[in-house]
């Protein structure tokens, strides 16, 4: 037998062990699943909180350079006052918008750049409002201009107003003075004076007229041009003329119209070279249009760094949220992947596990003991139980090789009982027989010349022999009880006790009932049939009437039923009602009543056999009549059949 | 062949091979063989009977009994299958499977019961299976039995 007392726990062990190693691998599995899915957040939240406001921003800066970009354009362009208007408003909305960024976006940020960025926004927005303040300086000055062409040309009409009708006069009075020196009307002498005066007055007149209105005409012309040497070349020539203007007229006699020339002239030079006059407006104009332009370089020298600048943040930006975002796309999908990588591998060795440790080592095995046991129970003890091993399956598996060595053992041995039984019954009946056949003949043959005790003698030996070979009979079937296999089959105890009532009552002078409850029922009939056999026959032999009632009952009890057998024969007494079921006990001497004694100790023997137990309850002091009860195993209709050897 | 004999029979000639039937009787208790002589003996049976204690005195006998034109007289055998030196179903085998004996009709007369050897003896061409019991009437009727089979069967040559 196995050498190790102590009960082996392999299996237990295993299967522990696997199960602690798959929920190992679970954790591992949950733990290296969380820090994917942890990674992925991460990524998530880079865009989110990171790379998602980073563009938003740059996009507002972009926005916001676009409208400096425009308002630049605008400001470049602008002339006319409702342009300048407009331009206002821009710079205002602009204003707002920078202020805006600057104490919200920019203010969190931590960036140097952006940092740069808005202090140049800032710059560019004030120099926006100095481009604007000299646009507007132009705009007034280039007004006053055009107030001062007026002027211009109101005192030239002025002028010709006041000179042509002096040239008309003079030019008829040289006409009427001509035609009277035709005529001969004026002595030549006497108007020669007067023609040279006039004449001189004339030309005096018409210098001063081509010199003014030379002097408007060009004064004029500057104020539309406004070049600056042609400025400086023309004021020189505008003072000439006007000098020029002054000193004839002076040279004329003083008169209204004089007076009158000179106040214009005067008001002409004052147009022209006044404080707000034409020259200094143009000089403001021309100055502020420096300034503005110059300014408006650097302006764009400014946009131009920050609009670089600020292309490198949007592209930045950008950047981020394309490096966030393959970022997070390549985070999940190495999620995705490890998970399925994870999910496999476990999956993998669970099944590995699985097989191994539980198919391998527990299922197959298990199965195989299974059947063997169920082999072995079913009387087939043909084939080894083939499982080994040292853990549980394997102890088990040995003992049930022992078992079944048992049962094998067990089987030879009534299989040498049942040859010998046979042998016996078969060896003994020849000389019995013979011995029952001789005397037969002898009697038969010399009866008549026997002497009577001789002939007495032989009968006895006949009788005896008889005996001897019920004995045998009985004997034999004593020594087989319950060791032979008996079928389950389906009996009714109605029908087999009238058999019985027919085969052992043949002159039917006993009345045998039987009342049973139940119709058919399933189990041992052969064995049943022998103890009923018994019982009627014992009844019948024993009883002390004629005539006589047997009555057989049946009830069910759970899964057993319990057989009574009563008769209204003598009845048996307390004294003896455990002996009569001993070996060769007998109540009555074989001489009164037949028997060999075995009847009542086949019944019990058989009645043990199927876990049962037999009484009897007599009382003859009281009432004749004994009963002899029993229980007996039945199965339900689908049971499976297990031998009863 | 046979059929054709029996239409030809006349109740003489029947007569003649019924008489001619010569009883074999092989068993190794003479008890028994006595019971079986008692009986027939009841019947009145008037054939010819003849005796051996076992399997080989059997053959002995059988051989004997051939005649000059090499053929054997009909007979029928009881056969008893417990016998020392040679038994029934050893004599039985002997006799299937030779040319000369392995028509004969034999009735297996014995006590054994068993089916094995009922279902050897059966293997072996036997014409009946007799279980011999105790009661004398068994043996009574088997030895009816046999005589109506000898008077009314053609046995072959």
């Amino acid at each position: 037998m196995s050498v190790s007392t102590q009960r082996s726990a392999q299996i237990v062990f295993r299967l522990r062990a696997a199960f602690t190693a798959i929920t190992v691998l679970l954790i591992v599995g949950i733990f290296f699943i969380s820090v994917q899915l942890s990674r992925l957040s991460n990524a998530h939240s880079q865009i989110t909180q990171l790379s998602v406001p980073s563009l938003i921003r740059s996009q507002e800066l972009e926005r916001l350079l676009s409208k400096t970009l425009i308002l630049q354009d605008q400001i470049r362009t602008a002339s006319t006052t409702h342009e300048i208007a407009k331009i206002e408003k821009s710079i205002d909305s602009l204003n707002t918008d920078v202020n805006e960024l600057l104490n919200t976006t920019l203010v969190r940020s931590q960036n140097a750049l952006l940092t740069d960025i808005g202090t140049e926004l800032e710059e560019i927005v004030t120099s926006n409002a100095l481009l604007f303040s000299y646009l507007t300086v132009i705009e007034s000055s280039e007004l006053s201009l055009l107030g001062g062409r007026d002027s211009l040309l109101r005192v030239r009409e002025s002028f010709r107003a006041l000179v042509e009708p002096l040239v008309i006069d003079a030019e008829s009075i040289l006409r009427t003075t001509l035609i009277a020196i035709d005529r001969e009307t004026v002595n030549a002498s006497e108007i020669t004076d007067t023609i040279f005066s006039q004449v001189y007055n004339q030309s005096k007149l018409n210098e001063i007229s081509f010199r003014f209105l030379a002097t408007t005409e060009l004064a004029e012309q500057l104020s539309l041009q406004n070049i600056d040497i042609e400025r400086q070349v023309d004021t020189a020539t505008i003072q000439y003329n006007i000098r020029i203007v002054v000193q004839l007229l002076t040279a004329i006699d003083k008169s209204e119209i004089q007076r009158n020339l000179a106040r214009l002239t005067n008001e002409l030079h004052n147009i022209i070279f006044a404080a707000d006059g034409v020259l200094a407006q143009l000089a403001t104009v021309a100055d502020y249009k420096q300034q503005f332009d110059s300014y408006q370089a650097i302006q764009t020298q400014r946009i131009s760094n920050v609009s670089e600048a600020i292309n490198y943040v949007v592209d930045n930006a950008t950047d981020e949220i394309f490096d966030s975002t393959a970022a997070f796309k390549n985070a999940l999908s190495d999620a995705v992947l490890s998970v399925i990588i994870a999910a496999t591998v476990i999956s993998l060795i669970i099944a590995l596990l699985s097989y191994f440790v539980v198919e391998r080592q527990l299922n197959r095995r298990l199965s195989r003991l299974t059947d063997a046991v169920l082999r072995i129970a079913k009387g087939d003890m043909d084939h080894s139980v083939g499982v080994s091993g040292v853990d549980e399956l394997g102890l088990m598996a040995n003992s049930l090789e022992v078992f079944r060595d048992t049962a094998i053992k067990l089987r030879l041995s009534n299989q040498e009982m049942e040859q010998f039984a046979y042998a016996a019954s078969h060896d003994l009946r020849s000389p019995l027989r013979a011995i029952e056949n001789l005397a037969l003949w002898t009697i038969e043959d010399l009866a008549p010349e026997l002497p009577e005790e001789a002939l007495e003698n032989l009968n006895k030996i006949l009788e005896r022999a008889k005996r001897l070979s019920s004995l045998q009979t009985d004997l034999l079937e004593y020594s087989r009880a319950g060791h032979l296999e008996s079928p389950v089959e389906s009996v009714s105890i109605k029908l087999l006790v009238e058999d019985l009532s027919e085969l052992l009552d043949e002159r039917q002078l006993f009345s045998v009932i039987c009342d049973d409850e139940i119709n058919y029922v399933n189990t041992y009939k052969t064995p049943l049939q022998q103890i009923l056999t018994n019982l009627i026959n014992n009844a019948i032999k024993h009883h002390d009437k004629a005539k006589g009632v047997i009555t057989v009952s049946v009830i069910q009890l759970d899964k057993r039923i319990e057989i009574q057998v009563h008769d209204n024969g003598p009845g048996i007494e307390q004294e003896y009602q455990e002996r009569i079921f001993g070996l060769f006990n007998r109540l009555k001497p074989p001489d009164e009543v037949e028997g060999s004694g075995l009847g009542l100790a086949l019944i019990r023997k058989l009645v043990k056999r199927y876990n049962g137990t037999i009484t009897v309850v007599s009382n003859p002091s009281i009432a004749p009549g004994s009963t002899f009860i029993f229980d007996w195993p039945v199965f339900p209709a689908d049971n499976l059949v297990l031998n009863a050897g | 062949m046979i059929c054709s004999k029996l239409h030809k029979m006349t109740d003489t000639r029947m007569q003649k091979a019924y008489n001619a039937v010569e009883f074999l009787i092989i068993d190794d208790d003479d008890v028994s063989i006595m019971a079986i002589q008692r009986s027939m003996r009841k019947l009145s049976l008037a054939n010819p009977v003849k005796v051996a204690r076992n399997g080989l005195e059997a053959l002995e006998v059988l051989k004997n009994s051939v005649g000059a034109d090499n053929k054997l007289p009909p007979f029928i055998i009881t056969l008893d299958l417990s016998m020392p030196k040679m038994n029934g179903l050893e004599f039985l085998e002997h006799v299937r499977n030779d040319s000369l004996f392995n028509k004969l009709v034999i009735f297996v007369l014995t006590t054994s019961d068993a089916p094995t050897d009922i279902a050897s003896a059966y293997d072996k061409n036997i014409a009946g299976y007799i279980v011999k019991e105790n009661a004398t009437e068994t043996l009574r009727d088997a030895l009816e039995m046999l005589n109506n089979y000898a008077r009314l069967i053609v046995l072959p040559s």
